[in-house]
């Protein structure tokens, strides 16, 4: 065997492209970003602490027990399931937005999201009759949702499908036609249903509380699969933007390429949805965010729509978590989990005003 | 360190006995063609002759719907699709391009079909690149978006996308569509550089005959998807064959800088008798 000097795609360093090294730069600088606002997530709250009583709780030497609950059992495990379901949304847009050629193929509009919330409202549904306990429901409604966005992942699909194959717009038509179908289910679900109509809201707008380790536990095997299975197509992703001939010229099987790229996706935001509920617009904007900092580049783009969704993600549970309802004087809203706003609420009253300045002021 | 040219494979293409079309629509049947290493072919005829349906056959993005396209003797349907693509590249009249998608970034996705199953880009992937990015003079464009060059330099990107794969047999469909004058020029003059300098194959599509003659050493006249005319370009560009492949009169007369068959066309079979005016200047596209 020769000797061959070996780098990682991610990380090539060729003198003509200056824009990689400064690409690389940018996503070390998201990556520390990401890091700060993970300790900050850790240090505030109704129990705010320092950062050193951060690390002293985190290494198991807390000053006090409080100190050892907050960080260990309540804001890690929700820090770290904001982190990694915004990953998972964020990167699934970026795939779906590369392969489908269209900057508006996100995991909600092309029916995922849907599916898997449906999933979630189902089981949530079914348990409401029975008597099953919190421990079931913790297992059996992740596990609904990400049946759920398996399932309208595959619908879509099947339906989009014409002779030889098919093709990126007939998947968005479709996809935005059967998130509708989805969605006006879950409304049905929501009406007919009398009671758990608070976790079911929680569910459609999506929300990290009460999260525990427990959830954690059941997204981490779908991000084992989903994560090595998105670096995979990468490469393919890649070919496929640009053109179903140059990906055929390049050797790929059009057709196969994107089925296996569209299947990543699916499995990433099935994953996130299974764990936060249906965020709104993070799987669209963060992909677009990416975008104006890296290119479109599947090797830079992924890691970077990864990073930001999870800032975002992050960032906005922390305002959810300390935004309560009760300071809007006019409001006297006290809903049964408390007066806090669901996460998912504020990614789309932040994140719709931000993503509208952003693209006005690019053009 | 020595810059030394990446190696090239040589592989002879011929289709035998070929129909091409799409489904349920048959464009041309029977065809055989053999284009031998090292050559320069021009595909030319009118609009709809099917002559991109040809080399898209060829270039294995249509199925042919009977017969076979050998590369190196082998079926192409029978290879690999990524071997195929370490053999030939191909230059489709259609592509698309992502937003904010540098050229070297573009120019690097021709490494595809090399890359090893870990999909990491070696330092002989790098050289590739920078070789296809100097031969196609876009260094200093390495860095920009490829959505904010002009048709030429675009053009060039994706000719430098087909050059990283460095094979040794290229397929352009209609490589000069959209370009100005000088541009149109630049491509040929490019094409004819890696044919020369580089023994690549060469297989485009051409509307414009006149180039055609100049830039190829054998022309293949194509009318309804049959072989009308096959050979050098002094022997294929005739009035009788543009009479009876594009329908048109046309004076054919020799290029006294290179030799080439040129031809200027007057009026359109048709039209012939009555010499109106819009016809004389429809027939100058």
């Amino acid at each position: 065997m020769t000797a061959v000097r070996v780098r990682l795609a991610l990380s090539d360093d060729s003198a003509a492209a200056p824009s990689a090294t400064r690409h690389r730069r940018t996503v070390a600088v998201l990556a520390l970003l990401l890091a700060v606002l993970m300790l900050l997530y850790l240090m505030l709250g109704p129990a705010s602490m320092s950062p050193r009583l951060v690390v002293k709780a985190l290494i198991g030497q807390p000053e006090e027990t409080l100190h050892r609950i907050a960080v260990w059992e309540v804001r890690l495990p929700r820090a770290l399931m904001a982190a990694l379901s915004g990953a998972m949304l964020s990167s699934s847009g970026a795939f779906m937005q590369s392969v489908l050629r269209n900057p508006l193929a996100a995991p909600a509009t092309v029916g995922v999201t849907p599916g898997a919330v449906l999933g979630a409202v189902g089981i949530l549904m079914l348990a409401s009759g029975s008597e099953g306990t919190l421990n079931q429901l913790n297992f059996l409604v992740p596990m609904g949702a990400i049946a759920g966005g398996l399932f309208a992942g595959g619908l879509v699909y099947v339906l989009s499908y014409r002779r030889a194959g098919a093709d990126p717009l007939r998947l968005i038509l479709t996809g935005v036609i059967v998130a509708a179908f989805l969605s006006a289910i879950t409304s049905l679900l929501v009406l007919i249903s009398g009671s758990h109509t608070d976790a079911i809201i929680r569910w459609l707008v999506g929300s990290l509380s009460t999260r525990t380790w427990e959830h954690l536990l059941y997204q981490l095997p779908v991000a084992a699969v989903a994560v090595p299975l998105a670096a995979a197509v990468i490469p393919a992703g890649n070919a496929l933007q640009l053109g179903d001939a140059t990906a055929a010229n390049l050797g790929l099987r059009p057709e196969l390429a994107r089925a296996a790229v569209l299947a990543a996706a699916v499995v990433l935001a099935s994953g996130a949805v299974s764990v936060v509920g249906g965020i709104a617009f993070l799987g669209m904007m963060g992909p677009h965010l990416a975008r104006t900092l890296v290119g479109s580049d599947l090797r830079r783009l992924v890691p970077a729509a990864a990073l930001i969704g999870a800032i975002v993600l992050v960032a906005a549970d922390l305002l959810a978590r300390t935004f309560s309802l009760d300071w809007l004087p006019l409001l006297e809203v006290a809903t049964a989990s408390g007066s806090r706003v669901p996460v998912g609420a504020f990614t789309a009253l932040v994140g719709a005003p931000f993503f509208i300045y952003l693209m006005r002021a690019r053009v | 360190m020595t810059e030394h040219e990446p190696p090239i494979d040589h592989p002879p293409v011929h289709a035998v006995d070929v129909s091409a079309g799409y489904r349920g629509r048959v464009v041309s049947q029977g065809l055989s063609l053999s284009f031998e290493q090292g050559s320069r072919t021009a595909l030319v005829g009118p609009n709809g002759s099917g002559k991109s349906t040809i080399l898209k056959t060829l270039a294995r993005l249509i199925t042919p719907l009977s017969g076979s396209v050998c590369l190196d003797g082998q079926d192409i349907a029978s290879l690999p699709s990524r071997e195929v693509a370490r053999r030939m590249a191909v230059l489709p009249q259609l592509h698309e391009v992502p937003p904010d998608l540098t050229v070297h970034e573009l120019v690097s996705q021709g490494r595809f079909p090399h890359v090893g199953p870990l999909k990491m880009l070696r330092l002989r992937d790098d050289e590739a690149v920078q070789w296809a990015i100097r031969l196609t003079r876009l260094e200093h464009l390495a860095d920009r978006s490829v959505d904010t060059l002009s048709g030429g330099e675009c053009q060039r990107a994706w000719i430098a996308l087909a050059l990283a794969q460095q094979t040794g047999l290229l397929l352009l469909d209609e490589p000069t569509t959209f370009l100005d004058v000088r541009h149109q020029l630049d491509l040929l003059e490019l094409i004819t550089l890696l044919n020369r300098e580089h023994g690549v194959t060469v297989v485009m599509v051409l509307h414009d005959l006149n180039h055609a003659s100049r830039y190829a050493d054998r022309l293949i006249a194509i009318a309804d998807g049959t072989v009308i005319a096959d050979g050098p370009p002094v022997e294929v560009v005739t009035p009788e064959l543009l009479r009876e492949c594009f329908g048109v009169e046309a004076s054919v007369m020799q290029d006294p800088r290179t030799g080439a068959p040129m031809c200027i066309p007057h009026a359109t079979i048709d039209a012939a008798s009555h010499e109106s005016e819009w016809v004389t200047d429809a027939v100058e596209t």
